[in-house]
């Protein structure tokens, strides 16, 4: 071979090596808050003006969803919650009982872990108020008390666009499914402007759509219990997950909105059946097809526990899911195995099938 | 291809070549984080208001909704130290050092967030 061809061909060779690296393309990316939380939202490969009319896009879609359904400011939801509490009918539009009737669906598939007609014991702890409570939690009659009531989204009577229920009791609170609710309304938006690579990040409740590029997008999940402890191996992330074309992988906590009382944490999602937070799981995640039902499924999850989570797992038919204790023992469904790269030393994963 | 056909020198030249793209990819398409993170972006109520350099060492008073946070800088990391929220989650979440990482505290609508090298996270889940 002369020595010339084997330089034209090395340097051909070095020209697909580098040419299309994805470095020379940054993802466009802004950050805004809403629903009480930090919303994340990344672009790829679309002109400066695209990026921007999707991230304003994604920003008032949030904001008008949070409007409405908001649990403790005057908007159309506790509206709802008044005129039930007074007996009285309230008639809504047809996209605003969509997501009503998903919510009691996902309460029926989900065997009532999932049911966001408790608002009573949320706003028993605290929770629905800006600032998180400082305890000490709720007297236990005052618990049992909105349990003896049986509130449940389930008791909903839905005729044409109107709502009634028999159960005054009914306390509407879609803190658990609002953001998923949000973010399934705001990528489909971004669709209709032509973006098809973005990621929408609401506080851990995530939807991606196509790629980075030539990779695919790269999420990284924080460690429930470190979550900014520096090492090399990640500082405050326990795992990696690289999502497939159009996915939701939500992360449910403890450590989201709690408060410490004489040395024990109480958090924000709260069982239905006991009245108090669920106890099994710090963190629960799951990668799904859609971020409406992954939202009620990580709550579900985590309500739950050890006990029935793979009945939740089943009637939802979700594959891929992982669950940690307070041991730092980890569960992981086959699927699930997969798709997470641990970033951190965790003991040996337990592998479950649902 | 006939590989009798190559010299010696073809042969040695051919190595070469095949280590050096074999470098380059992995240079390129295998390093996840190769610059390291320069400084703390910090935003107020979705506004930027401060960028503080990693290399400068210090506590930082930033006035927000309630009140002032103090965000801390040393060893290339930062981190709130104080603020006037009721929960501290801003403060638990602790040292951020790699790009993309960030902590807030949402209650006076403060966030901090590393920049400046390469991102290897395009979002976290939290």
């Amino acid at each position: 071979m002369p020595f010339w061809n084997s330089i034209l061909l090395s340097l051909v060779a070095l020209l697909l090596v580098t040419g299309c690296s994805d470095t020379d393309r940054e993802a466009a990316s802004t950050r805004f808050m809403v629903m009480g939380t930090l919303v994340d939202i990344a672009i790829w490969g679309e002109d400066k003006e695209t990026a921007e009319k999707g991230f304003h896009l994604v920003e008032q879609t949030m904001h008008e969803i949070n409007a409405t359904w908001h649990a403790w400011r005057p908007s159309l939801l506790t509206r709802i919650n008044q005129s039930l509490a007074n007996d009285r009918s309230i008639s809504v539009t047809s996209q605003q009982l969509s997501l009503i009737r998903r919510a009691k669906d996902l309460s029926v598939i989900t065997n009532g872990y999932f049911d966001p007609a408790t608002g009573a014991l949320s706003l028993l702890w605290g929770f629905q108020q800006d600032d998180l409570p400082t305890g000490p939690p709720p007297d236990e009659k005052a618990i049992k008390a909105i349990l003896s009531s049986y509130a449940s989204i389930r008791d909903l009577d839905i005729h044409g666009n109107t709502i009634s229920t028999l159960n005054k009791n009914i306390r509407l609170d879609f803190g658990a499914f609002a953001k998923g609710y949000a973010v399934d309304l705001a990528m489909e938006k971004l669709k209709q402007v032509g973006i098809r690579n973005a990621i929408i990040n609401a506080g851990g409740d995530l939807r991606a759509i196509g790629t980075h590029g030539h990779r695919p997008w790269r999420i990284g999940v924080r460690d429930p219990r470190n979550p900014g402890k520096g090492n090399l191996n990640g500082g405050g992330i326990l795992a990696a997950i690289e999502t497939r074309q159009d996915e939701s992988v939500f992360t449910s906590g403890d450590y989201e909105r709690y408060y410490i009382y004489q040395g024990k944490r109480y958090h924000h999602i709260l069982d239905p059946r006991t009245g108090y937070p669920s106890r099994d799981f710090t963190s629960v995640t799951v990668i799904y097809d859609n971020a409406t039902d992954a939202d009620a499924l990580a709550t579900a999850l985590m309500v739950a526990g050890k006990a029935h989570w793979r009945t939740v797992a089943n009637a939802m038919h979700a594959q891929s899911v992982m669950l940690i204790d307070h041991d730092n023992h980890v569960i992981l469904t086959p699927t699930m195995q997969k798709r997470v790269r641990f970033l951190k030393q965790v003991s040996k994963p337990e592998i479950i099938a649902p | 291809m006939n590989l009798g056909l190559l010299t010696t020198a073809d042969k040695i030249l051919s190595g070469f070549i095949m280590a050096g793209l074999i470098l380059a990819y992995v240079l390129l398409w295998g390093s996840e984080s190769s610059a390291s993170a320069e400084y703390a972006e910090i935003e107020v109520n979705g506004k930027h208001v401060r960028t503080l350099s990693l290399d400068r060492p210090g506590r930082y008073a930033i006035h927000g909704r309630l009140g002032e946070s103090l965000i801390e800088v040393k060893d290339h990391q930062a981190r709130f130290v104080a603020s006037p929220c009721q929960g501290k989650q801003c403060i638990h979440m602790g040292w951020q050092h790699r790009t993309g990482a960030f902590a807030a505290c949402l209650p006076n609508r403060v966030t901090l967030t590393i920049a400046g090298g390469t991102r290897q996270w395009d979002s976290i889940n939290f």
